[in-house]
């Protein structure tokens, strides 16, 4: 974590550090607000694990004083009265919110393009997408303008964007980091998720992140941090093996080649191998866009113009004004998942979607379940393509649905998963990813740790060098 | 779906549309809809639903004023009236 640490805590060096960051902005633009050097003296404890440590927080996490905007013009000039919980805790460690990262629009999509509030670019080729939601923090941590920022993954938003920025990006255990000022999308599938280039940095970020909130209900203890109530990782014997999810996983030929060699790695590192299978996988995609839209249509009812956000000007009567408000604010994907959710939801339909979304649901864990009795974690890709184009050379919005078969799993059955960098491919970062039994995280550090040894993580060009002696 | 059932869920969702916004979203509505008749293939009418992954039980917190003042919060209103929020005349 070496030269990181200190970096913000003497006026001369916030001033310095601020002017490195605007020139990595003029590339990437990353960030949809920074803050002033004045306001980044360290408030926690210099001495402490993160001290004077900066960080970014994707703009749909609250962070007291600073704009909170989800990339959507409904929120674009709303501050937060309060911090969430994970962002307090950091601070107490010494550590400084520095601004809020761009991502797609209320964190509902896999390129950030689907901001409202402004575009992001890949730092291994400009023309390329960041990937989403959480891009923006992706796009920051691989440039190196910040160790580590802080993401949500609600089916992939945290994973998906570190595969294409070749860093590592943790989807924790469902509930063990408070989603205490998140702002809510899909409730019962998403969780604060960390993005770095340094995986022990990583490791420090979780632990100091998680950890029981009595603002959020669905937060638990940790058993490693005494939490008892919920199951403990099975105890396998030392040498299990790790599953290999094989077949036709439908990869472009890049991703199948680093694919191919990560298996080859595993091997190489000593590692017994289980070929595994997850039919389920493939009813993954549709019953996670039921549940998901399903949430966010309840969620997102709270943006009436009203209480706060935008209000369309010059409506006669309250309805109208709920109506033109939301008509205004929201972009099409948000429109399309509110659509998509209220429908799905309606009287007469919930048998035959929602509910039946839930039972396949059921039916995930219990795959997993069963895979996880033989092997200590499963190694699958992220995504089936590399940091595709901007704009029409991309892939459409319904393309990149069916693309989070590999990433939404995890979020149904509430398991951790980390993506970690492998090779480069044509110029570009790939990733596979661990998923581990929940409450498993140390079994997926440990494999990112021995998978360093192969891969070191890569640097795109014109990386910034704040805090590069630390890897 | 037609156009009268993307008019009655946006009604439902107090979401005002354009015509050309309308025709749009029909159609990306749909797609997602014939892509989720995918859930149909597979058997899983013997398995419970799943709501939440670990929750089994209510859970409650003692009941305490927060750290945010009202005022903190009717200062983000986009219009009020002192203590008020302000809409459009009801009648």
């Amino acid at each position: 974590m070496g030269k990181w640490n200190q970096v913000l805590t003497d006026p001369a060096g916030r001033r310095q550090y601020l002017k490195e960051v605007a020139a990595g902005e003029e590339k990437i633009h990353a960030f949809l607000s920074l803050r002033e050097a004045e306001a980044l003296a360290p408030a926690g404890d210099p001495r402490g694990s993160l001290g004077g440590m900066p960080f970014g927080v994707k703009d749909n996490i609250a962070v007291a004083g600073l704009p909170l905007t989800c990339g959507s013009k409904i929120l674009e000039q709303f501050t937060s009265p309060f911090s969430a919980t994970a962002v307090e805790k950091l601070i107490a460690a010494g550590a400084v919110p520095v601004g809020k990262t761009n991502l797609d629009e209320f964190g509902m999509g896999s390129s950030t393009d689907d901001s409202a509030l402004g575009q992001t670019s890949n730092p291994w080729d400009l023309t390329r997408v960041v990937g989403g939601s959480s891009g923006g923090s992706a796009a920051a941590v691989a440039l190196g303008q910040v160790p580590f920022a802080l993401g949500s993954d609600t089916g992939g938003s945290v994973r998906q964007p570190a595969a294409f920025c070749g860093v590592y990006g943790l989807k924790p255990t469902y509930g063990t980091v408070s989603r205490y000022g998140l702002v809510a999308y899909a409730s019962s599938l998403e969780v604060i998720g960390v993005l770095a280039r340094d995986v022990d940095l990583l490791e420090e970020v979780y632990k100091t992140m998680r950890g029981m909130d009595p603002r959020d209900n669905t937060s638990l203890a940790h058993p490693e941090d005494g939490g008892s109530a919920h199951p403990r990782v099975a105890d396998l014997e030392d040498g299990s093996p790790v599953g290999v999810l094989r077949g036709d996983l439908g990869l472009t030929p890049p991703v199948q080649a680093a694919y191919d060699e990560a298996v080859e790695t595993l091997k190489n590192l000593g590692y017994p191998v289980e070929e595994v299978e997850l039919p389920t996988l493939e009813y993954g995609v549709p019953a996670y866009y039921t549940i998901a839209t399903a949430e966010a249509s309840a969620n997102l009812a709270r943006y009436t113009g009203i209480r706060y956000g935008l209000r369309a000007p010059g409506t006669e009567d309250p309805d109208s004004l709920v109506q033109e408000s939301r008509h205004q604010g929201f972009g099409p994907e948000v429109k399309l998942r509110i659509l998509l959710g209220t429908y799905v939801l309606r009287s007469g339909f919930q048998d035959q979607y929602y509910i039946r979304a839930q039972r396949i649901r059921t039916a995930i864990r219990n795959d997993f379940a069963r895979v996880f009795q033989t092997t200590r974690a499963v190694m699958m890709p992220v995504f089936p393509t590399q940091a595709f184009p901007h704009g029409e050379g991309g892939l459409d919005p319904f393309q990149q649905k069916l693309a989070d078969r590999f990433t939404g799993a995890a979020n149904l059955a509430a398991l951790p998963a980390l993506s970690v960098p492998t090779a480069l491919k044509e110029g570009l970062p790939t990733a596979v990813q661990f998923m581990a039994p929940a409450f498993g995280e140390n079994r997926l550090f440990s494999l990112a740790r021995r998978f360093r040894e192969v891969y070191p993580v890569p640097s795109p060009p014109g990386a910034l060098d704040i805090g590069r002696e630390a890897n | 779906m037609d156009k009268s059932e993307l008019k009655t869920t946006a009604a439902l969702a107090r979401l005002s549309l354009g015509e050309g916004e309308a025709q749009k979203l029909t159609e990306m509505v749909d797609q997602m809809l014939s892509y989720f008749t995918k859930m149909r293939e597979i058997d899983v009418d013997h398995l419970a639903p799943t709501t939440h992954a670990f929750q089994d039980e209510n859970v409650v917190r003692p009941d305490e004023p927060g750290r945010n003042s009202p005022d903190e919060l009717l200062d983000r209103a986009p219009e009020r009236d002192e203590r008020f929020f302000t809409i459009p005349n009801v009648l």
